[in-house]
This record gives structure tokens, C-alpha cells and sequence, in this order.
């Protein structure tokens, strides 16, 4: 009788042992892919909404966007802004590790965030970026 | 961009890192699993005799149930008896504390440890399936047989194999001079620098030239290529001429006249045999030998030395000739010369020798129990019963009158084969039927000279050993 | 993120209980009670020290800190079974161990301000050596131990710290101008010789280990420690061909010349010449991992006394023969889980310093453990020297917890700003 329990006792030894380092592994697993996947769209999911403008027909529009997107007067930008006040390249957002970057391309009438004039600046979730006569709120 | 080239590199390093680890867990799951088995029976693990404290290790016992090995608490401290000491010290060998073992001891290492194998590969769980004692080992060795084997050799050096010729039972297996396994820890040294080789199993592993032992193997393979019959008579002068002045004299420059080949194995004709290997010329030579088994490795449970044959592709026609007398570049074990005869008296059958007959557990239950299994098919039943009776009569005219036991068919060659050690190898090879068991045998006594004179009353002392009354076959 | 759960954080505390039980009922006498008062106070200290650290700063990396908890438990069930005697200097030194890795989290700041003045990293560290050098005992045929009143110290693990930071400091600041390719050797690029020299200073001291202290397995980890610092900091691959040029060299030229180098390296070569003389140990020691199989022998339940310094260099024979190539698996798996959570740490580092050098710590670590492993299984020559968090032995365990601290700290801090 001791000598089964002495036998049961050495493999439940050996089990720990292994099983504790195969929950790590899974955690340490998990853990990787969890901040893959946060990298790949849950991190860099970020949306402008268009809550004033020019044009009445977009407002409330909401652009999503992940890694970058331009704004500008020219056909070539992301968003096309047909507002005079707005430079053929107006400005850009880059993401950036995990935030997002918004740089002024040197536009004639400035980008203004949170009713400041920015030249870079990293966005939080909420800003109201101003571009020309078009108001956007930065979510993420 | 810097930043990313480190992280890079740190990656690349990683990479070589897990090349690394993962040869690494090759190779322990090589040491771990693949030679897992090897490493756990090495003679030279300890883990074995440490386990003799909790688990006494297992007897070896005769074929009569006498205990040849056991192992025995003195003074707290647990000794292995040999209560036969030197005389079986071949085939056991010894059991040494870190000089490895050997023999019997050896090979049967498992299961005198009462190591269950496949239970051990499973873990802890082998701990529940562990005697008191390892299992017993039978052996097929007689050792009233062996202690006369022992005791006719003397103190010369040779040996002595007797085999069950239908089974492959190995009977006796004597070898001289020889260790005592009692005190082999203390006389290693001594044992290990002795000229004579003490620790070397002669009857399994001595390298000897056959000698005329050899001729009934030419006479079956002249027989088979019918370059001659029964009936031919050949002329056997005093000496075989090569050619080119060399020449193969008969045994004390005789003369024989016409004689068949019945009477050319009586005397032990050098003219004839000489003559017969040059006409079966190479190739059939090497084949005879390769049907015989010469080239066949011995797989059993105890070592054995693969014969060395000669390059037949190389052989000049003087060295053929030399092959067909037991000469040139041949050598033998005895072992292999009592497979020979066996062949003779088995219906042209070699059986694989074996020296263990069963195991059993501590509580009598055999575990296993050794079938005998054909090493070779060598030769068929006419031809076998034929050469058979041609040595029969070497025994009652020839060479090996010193064999003969009255009312024993007993059949025989004789051999006194030249060497570079100095005097000749004295041989006797051959069969008898006693009391109804067929056995098959070979003996040789080093530099002792005639094998007629020297080798053959060793086997007749043996089997009126196993004529006597209270000897039961 | 996700958490370790409890009942994991406690797998250790519970191998140490069930080994304490395996021995108990093996035999009454090996376990006595106050060994039972300091393994209950072990399994409750292995519990809480993750789950308070995590509590302290949940920046911590609980992974690394639960696998060195592991190791550590490891140690001690072994040590218990090896020589029980040796079993509660041991526990005291995980104790101390952990103390250390605490203070060196807590003023972590003032501790890698140190990088800033990588040359008198660099002296201390020749000085440790130098120290070793003059007043070095021989113990266990390795001469690298100090002795100073009660205490033996085996210096070179802590000069392993300073030659990192050293190395760390030096390579980032000066990185740029070991890569200026104003000198063209063959296909080699090398700066001038003046920014090469700290390097060689470097490689020539592990080579004085080797040759004087006949620690072999200190100058190879220090050699590599050098080689994988310097490559990583400059991506320059003629360094690493110089190395192994250099290394070759030297070994070849200690092979003639060192009756004790050519004794290891014929051992390696063929152990069967001599296997109840000289090469002993290995043969003991694949004689172990062969007899545990797969699932070992059992706790308890193998010979590995027989293999001489089980408790120190070969303690992983042991583990092997007795928990089997499950057990091994395990352990080598937990030192490559905290090498690959290290590398994490470097790449969220921001500061390249940090960066290197905590990718130094780790992979110092790693290859650490891979010499020794290499060398009790027969893959390498067989060189002295431990196994980090196993191996019984005061200096190891401590240099080991400082360098856990270090990398804890850095990976907090990063992840912390960011």
C-alpha cells in the first residue's frame, strides 16, 4: 500500500513539474498572441467623424483608418477636402508604436487641434482636429 | 532606424540560441530513449550493483539444478558465491565490483538484477513489480560433465565444448587456464598482465587453426561438387607435389597407396585433402566454408569469435592446398569445430548454440524458456550420414582410436595443426550418440601436439562420465 | 495580459511538499523538523513572493519571476535528496537571493546610472579578476575562489555583472566608431586598433581565466558573453569571424601547451578509454540519463550519488535520472520561457543601454546554462561551472537573483512609460 502511494506521490512529482512549465508556456503563448493581435487591428484601430463641415452631406461621416491616412485639397489624399482653406497636402496621421502622430504638412491655414495650431502632435481618444472649415473627433 | 538593427540581431542570436537547445534535446533524447537500454546494462554501471542491497541478485543454476552462482549476506555485506570457482568460471565470467562483468554474469545481467526492462521504461511504476530477488538463470551446462572437462584438460591451456547436437545445447564449455571469479576483484591486475590469457573463453573466442579437423568439411564439399565418390581411389604417395618444389608431405613421409576417401580420413591423407582443395579450386572452397556458417556471426547468450578465413579471391594454389589440410590463414574457434561435427550427426543441420535454458522468477515460474533455432542449413542428410560414418571409423581404425568407448558409437577426426607459437594445437572434433541423446563436440589442447594422442581421451573421459549409472541424460 | 492563476503560482510551493513527503516515507531520518519548518516556510515564501511583487508593481514580468521560483524549487527537492546537509545553506541562499533581487528592483535607478561610467565598470572588473588572480584557492580543481573568513566566493560570477554593464556601456556609446570601416582587412572591416582594444581586453581576460585559473567553463561563458554583446551592439560580422578565429587559435595553442586542456578534450573524444579513471564523471553522468529514460527513475529512487559533484556541476545528471527526459525537458524549457520573456523586455526597451543590457543578462544566462548542459550530456568538453538557480553554491545563486533583479527592474521601467 505505501509502496503504491510512494509510486503515485513520484509521478504526481513529475507532473507538477511538467505541468506547471506547460502553463507557463500557454501563458507565455497567450500572452504573445495576445499582443500580436492587439498590434495588428485592436491597437491600431483608430476612426475620424466628421462632425462639422462645408458639406453638409458628410457630416457624421466616420472615416476608419489603421496605419495612416492623408488629408488634403488633392485627389491623391485620403480624405479630399474641396475647401479653399485647405492645402493640396494638408496633413497626415501616422501610427506610431501604439498612438497615433498628426502632422501638419506646412498648410497654409495651420491644423488645429483642440483649438490650438499643432505642427505634431500625438492624438488622444476624443480631439477635435480642425482642418480648413471641417471639424473631426479622433476616436480610437 | 539603429534601434530596429539591435532587435534584429537580438533575434538572430535567439535563432542560433534554439539551433543550439535543439541539438541539444537530440542528443538527450538519445542518451535518454535510443540508448537508454545500452546505457542501463553497461557492465560498468554501478546502478546494477547498488540495486543488490534492496534486490538480492538472481542464482545460476545447472542444468541439474545445481547452484553455480548465488549471492549471500556476510557481515552485513552481500557477497556472490562461485562455489565452482575456476572450473565454471567460463561460460559464467564474473560479476566485478569496478571492473565491469563478464560471462554470464554479463549478458544476463537483467535479469539476475530482476531488471524488468519494459516496466522501467514506464518510471516509478517499476518499483512495484520488484522481488526480494532477481530470477534465476538455468543454464544448459552440466556441471558434472564440466568439472571432467576441467579436470582432463589439466593444467595445460585449451578447451572443451560439448553441444546437444539436435538442440544446440551447450553441454560443457571448459576453457583453460581460467580466472577465479571469487577473488577476480583482487587479482584483476594480475589476471589482466598474464601472458597466458586467463580472462579469454578459449571454447568461444581462442583463434586456432583447424588443422586435418578441417578435412571432413573438404570431403563434404568434394563430395557435393562430385570430384570424387565414394567408390574413387586416389594414389597417395608420400607427399602432394605444388609444382614449383613445394610439396604437402603426408604425416611421417607415408605411404598409402590407393585409397578411398572413407580410408583418406582414417590415416588423415595430406595428399588426398591437399590434393581434393586444389581441384575444388577457390570459389568452391569459400562456398562450402559460407554453407557451413564460417562467415555467420553467432548472435547467442554468451560471446563468440567469428572464424578468419582466408582471402579466397587471393590464394595461390599452394595455399589452396594448405586450406584443404586446416592450414594457411584459417582459424577456428572450438565452438565453431563442434558445429562442424554437429552438422554431421544432425542431418546435415547446425543448430544455434545457446547456453541459458530458461529463467525463473524467485517463486519457480519460468519467464522464459530458450527454443532452439536452426543457425544453418549446411549440408544434406546422405552426404551428412555418410561423413558421419567415415569418422565413425576414424574413431574405430584411424586417428582417434584413443575416443573409443566400448558399445558408444562414437565418430571423430583428429587434428595437429602447425602454428607460430611453437609445438602443434592438438584437436579432436566429432559426434556420439549416448544413451540416446546425440551430442556433437570439439577439443583442443594447445602446443600439445598429436590430436589422436593428446585431444581425443579427453572425450572419452567424458562420455564414460556420462555413462555412469547415476548419470542422467 | 493575462495571469498566472493562483493555483500555478503554487505548483512550486506543492513539488516542494510532495518531495519533502516522497523523502519522508523513503526515509524517516533524512527529513528532521526544523526542515520541515524552513520548507514550509520555503513553499509559503515561493507563493507570496510573486503574488507580492505583482502587488508591488504590476510591471513586474510574473512569468520570469514564477519559472526562477521553479528552478529554485527544483534545487532545493534535489538538494534534499542529494545531500541534505547541504539543503538548508541552500534554502538561505535562495533567501538571501531573493532579498537581493528586491534591493537591486527597488534602487534600480541608482544601480544602471552605473552605465554611465562604463570604464570604471571595466576596472572593477579587472580588479575582481586580478583579485582572483593573486589571491585565488583552488577548490574543486578550478582556481577561482576567495576565500575571506567564513565565507568562499567564486568572484567571477559577479565580474560576469560588471564585464556586462561594461560591455553594455561601452559598445553603445561607442558602437558608430566600431563600425567606421576605415581599415580593410580582406573581406574584414576594423576600426582602428585604439577603439578595438577594451574588446581584446576583454577576450584576453577570459583567455587568463582559462589558462590560469583552469576555469574553463568562466572564460568560454565570458568569450561568448563578449562575441554576442559586441555583434548584437555593432551587426558587424567580421568580429564574430575574428572571434572565432581568435577562439580556435587560443584553444588549439592550449591543446599543445596545457596538460590539463588536452586531458578534457580526449575525455570528450573518446570517455570509453578511460571510463573508470579519468572521464568518470561523464560516464557517471550519461550512465544517469540513461538509466531515467523517459520518465525518470522516481524521485528518490535513482543512484545519483554516484556521480561525483552531483550537488554542483552535474546536479542536472541527477535531475535527469531520476524525473527522467520529461523532468530535463521541463527545466531546459523554463530557461529558454525566461530567455525569450527577456528578449520581450529588450525589444519594449526604448533606451538602447537597456536594451543591450538586458539582452546581455539573458542571453548570459542562457548560454550559461547550455555550456554546462552541453558539457554533463557529452556534447561539449565537460567545463566546470554551474547551473544558474540549481546548482548548489552561494555566489551562483546570488549573481543569478541580481541578475532576475535587473532584468525585472528594466522591463517595469519600459513598460511603465510606455
Amino acid at each position: 500500500m505505501l509502496n503504491i502511494v510512494m509510486i503515485a506521490l513520484q509521478y504526481i512529482l513529475l507532473f507538477i513539474i511538467c505541468f506547471f512549465i506547460y502553463k507557463i508556456m500557454k501563458a507565455v503563448y497567450k500572452d504573445l498572441h495576445q499582443a500580436a493581435y492587439s498590434s495588428d487591428t485592436a491597437g491600431k484601430k483608430a476612426a475620424l467623424i466628421i462632425i462639422d463641415s462645408y458639406d453638409e452631406n458628410i457630416i457624421s461621416n466616420k472615416i476608419n483608418f489603421t496605419t495612416s491616412v492623408s488629408i488634403g485639397r488633392g485627389s491623391e489624399n485620403d480624405i479630399v477636402l474641396t475647401d479653399n482653406y485647405v492645402s493640396h497636402h494638408h496633413a497626415t496621421i501616422n501610427a506610431f508604436k501604439n498612438q497615433y502622430q498628426l502632422e501638419d504638412l506646412h498648410s497654409r491655414n495651420c491644423t488645429y487641434v483642440n483649438d490650438e495650431a499643432v505642427n505634431k502632435i500625438f492624438l488622444q481618444n476624443g480631439d477635435i482636429v480642425k482642418i480648413g472649415n471641417t471639424s473631426f473627433r479622433f476616436e480610437r | 532606424m539603429r534601434d530596429d538593427n539591435i532587435n534584429k540581431n537580438i533575434f538572430r542570436i535567439a535563432q542560433v540560441f534554439i539551433v543550439l537547445f535543439v541539438i541539444l534535446l537530440i542528443n538527450l533524447s538519445y542518451i535518454q530513449i535510443v540508448k537508454s537500454d545500452w546505457y542501463t546494462n553497461n557492465s560498468l554501471n554501478a546502478r546494477i550493483i547498488n540495486r543488490e542491497n534492496s534486490i538480492l541478485r538472481g542464482d545460476i543454476i545447472d542444468s541439474t539444478g545445481k547452484k553455480l552462482v548465488y549471492s549471500e549476506k556476510q557481515n552485513n555485506e552481500i557477497k556472490r558465491m562461485y562455489p565452482y570457482g575456476e572450473i565454471c568460471a567460463f561460460p559464467i565470467g564474473y560479476f566485478g565490483k569496478n571492473i565491469g562483468s563478464a560471462g554470464i554474469e554479463q549478458t544476463q545481467n537483467i535479469d539476475l538484477a530482476g531488471l524488468n526492462m519494459t516496466m522501467h521504461k514506464l518510471g516509478p511504476i517499476e518499483q512495484l513489480f520488484e522481488g526480494k530477488k532477481g530470477n534465476t538463470i538455468k543454464l544448459t551446462l552440466d556441471v558434472n560433465l564440466q568439472k571432467t572437462a576441467w579436470n582432463a584438460i589439466g593444467q595445460r591451456r585449451g578447451a572443451a565444448v560439448v553441444m546437444d547436437a539436435d538442440t544446440g545445447a551447450v553441454l560443457v564449455m571448459a576453457s583453460r587456464p581460467a580466472f577465479n571469479p571469487n577473488t577476480i576483484n583482487e587479482d584483476w591486475d594480475k589476471l589482466r598482465n598474464d601472458k597466458n590469457s586467463p580472462l579469454i573463453n578459449r571454447a568461444a573466442q581462442g583463434l586456432y587453426p583447424p588443422g586435418s579437423s578441417i578435412k571432413p568439411l573438404i570431403a563434404d564439399a568434394a563430395l557435393q561438387q562430385k570430384i570424387i565418390s565414394p567408390d574413387t581411389r586416389i594414389n597417395c604417395g608420400p607427399f602432394y607435389d605444388l609444382g614449383n618444389g613445394q610439396k604437402i608431405y603426408e604425416a611421417d613421409k607415408a605411404t598409402y597407396g590407393n585409397i578411398n576417401l572413407d580410408e583418406g580420413l582414417i590415416h588423415s591423407s595430406n595428399v588426398m585433402f591437399a590434393g581434393l582443395a586444389v581441384k575444388l579450386g577457390n570459389k568452391e572452397l569459400q562456398q562450402a566454408f559460407s554453407r557451413f556458417g564460417f562467415y555467420d556471426k553467432v548472435k547467442s547468450d554468451f560471446y563468440t569469435q567469428t572464424p578468419h578465413m582466408p582471402d579466397f579471391g587471393k590464394l595461390s594454389t599452394g595455399e589452396t592446398a594448405q586450406v584443404g589440410i586446416g592450414q594457411a590463414d584459417l582459424l577456428v574457434t572450438p565452438l565453431r569445430m563442434a558445429m562442424l561435427a554437429e552438422a554431421f550427426i544432425n542431418q546435415g543441420k547446425i543448430m544455434q548454440p545457446y547456453l541459458v535454458d530458461s529463467v525463473q522468477t524467485l517463486d519457480g515460474v519460468t519467464i522464459r524458456t530458450t527454443s532452439p533455432t536452426l543457425f544453418k542449413e549446411a549440408t544434406d542428410v546422405n552426404r551428412a550420414e555418410l561423413i558421419n560414418s567415415y569418422m565413425a571409423d576414424v574413431v574405430k581404425k584411424g586417428t582417434g582410436k584413443n575416443a573409443h568407448v566400448n558399445g558408444i558409437e562414437i565418430a571423430g577426426k583428429t587434428g595437429t595443426a602447425e602454428n607460430s607459437q611453437g609445438a602443434d594445437h592438438a584437436w579432436f572434433m566429432g559426434t556420439a550418440c549416448v544413451k540416446g541423446r546425440n551430442i556433437a563436440f570439439a577439443v583442443i589442447l594447445e602446443n600439445s601436439g598429436f590430436g589422436g594422442a593428446e585431444a581425443a581421451p579427453i572425450i572419452k573421459q567424458i562420455i564414460t562420465t556420462m555413462l555412469r549409472e547415476d548419470y542422467d541424460v | 495580459m493575462g495571469h498566472l492563476k493562483k493555483n500555478v503560482l503554487l505548483m512550486p510551493s506543492y513539488m516542494l511538499i510532495i518531495g519533502t513527503l516522497i523523502a519522508y516515507l523513503q526515509k524517516k531520518t533524512a527529513v528532521v523538523t526544523s526542515d520541515i519548518i524552513f520548507i514550509v516556510a520555503a513553499s509559503f515564501l515561493f507563493f507570496l513572493i510573486p503574488w507580492g511583487i505583482k502587488k508591488y508593481n504590476k510591471n513586474i514580468d510574473e512569468y520570469i519571476l514564477s519559472l526562477v521560483i521553479f528552478l529554485c524549487s527544483m534545487s532545493l527537492i534535489m538538494l534534499l535528496r542529494l545531500k541534505v546537509s547541504l539543503f538548508k545553506p541552500q534554502m538561505e541562499w535562495i533567501g538571501l537571493g531573493l532579498v537581493l533581487m528586491l534591493l537591486t528592483i527597488v534602487f534600480s535607478a541608482q544601480l544602471l546610472k552605473l552605465l554611465e561610467y562604463p570604464y570604471l565598470l571595466g576596472l572593477a572588473s579587472i580588479l575582481i579578476i586580478f583579485l582572483v588572480v593573486v589571491f585565488g584557492t583552488e577548490i574543486g580543481g578550478n582556481r577561482n575562489w576567495i576565500i575571506m573568513g567564513p565565507f568562499q566566493v567564486q568572484p567571477s560570477e559577479y565580474a560576469k555583472l560588471l564585464v556586462l554593464g561594461f560591455l553594455t556601456a561601452y559598445l553603445q556609446e561607442n558602437k558608430n566608431l566600431l563600425n567606421l570601416p576605415n581599415r580593410k582587412w580582406g573581406f574584414l572591416y576594423l576600426p582602428p586598433l585604439r577603439f578595438l582594444a577594451p574588446l581584446i581586453m576583454i577576450w584576453s581576460m577570459a583567455l587568463l581565466m582559462f589558462v590560469y585559473q583552469r576555469d574553463l567553463g568562466s572564460a568560454l561563458l565570458f568569450f561568448g558573453m563578449a562575441v554576442m554583446m559586441t555583434y548584437v551592439a555593432t551587426s558587424n560580422k567580421s568580429y564574430m569571424f575574428l572571434a572565432a578565429v581568435f577562439f580556435i587559435l587560443s584553444g588549439f595553442a592550449s591543446y599543445m601547451a596545457f596538460g590539463h586542456v588536452r586531458v578534457r578534450f580526449d575525455i570528450w573524444l573518446n570517455p570509453w578509454a578511460d571510463p573508470m579513471g579519468k572521464a568518470y564523471q561523464i560516464v557517471q553522468s550519461l550512465f544517469a540519463l540513461g538509466y531515467g529514460g523517459l520518465f525518470g527513475a522516481g524521485y528518490w529512487h535513482g543512484f545519483p550519488d554516484m556521480i561525483p559533484a552531483v550537488q554542483t556541476d552535474f546536479i542536472f545528471s541527477a535531475i535527469g535520472e531520476e524525473f527522467g527526459l520529461l523532468g530535463v525537458l521541463s527545466v531546459i524549457t523554463a530557461y529558454l520561457l525566461i530567455f525569450f520573456r527577456a528578449m520581450k523586455i529588450s525589444f519594449s526597451c526604448s533606451d538602447e543601454k537597456y536594451k543591450l543590457l538586458s539582452f546581455g543578462l539573458s542571453a548570459t544566462m542562457l548560454l550559461q546554462a547550455f555550456i554546462i548542459l552541453a558539457g554533463v550530456t557529452k556534447l561539449l568538453p565537460l567545463t566546470g561551472i554551474t547551473l544558474p538557480f540549481i546548482s548548489y553554491g552561494g555566489s551562483s545563486m546570488t549573481a543569478s537573483f541580481i541578475t532576475i533583479g535587473l532584468l525585472l527592474a528594466i522591463g517595469a521601467k519600459e513598460k511603465n512609460r510606455a
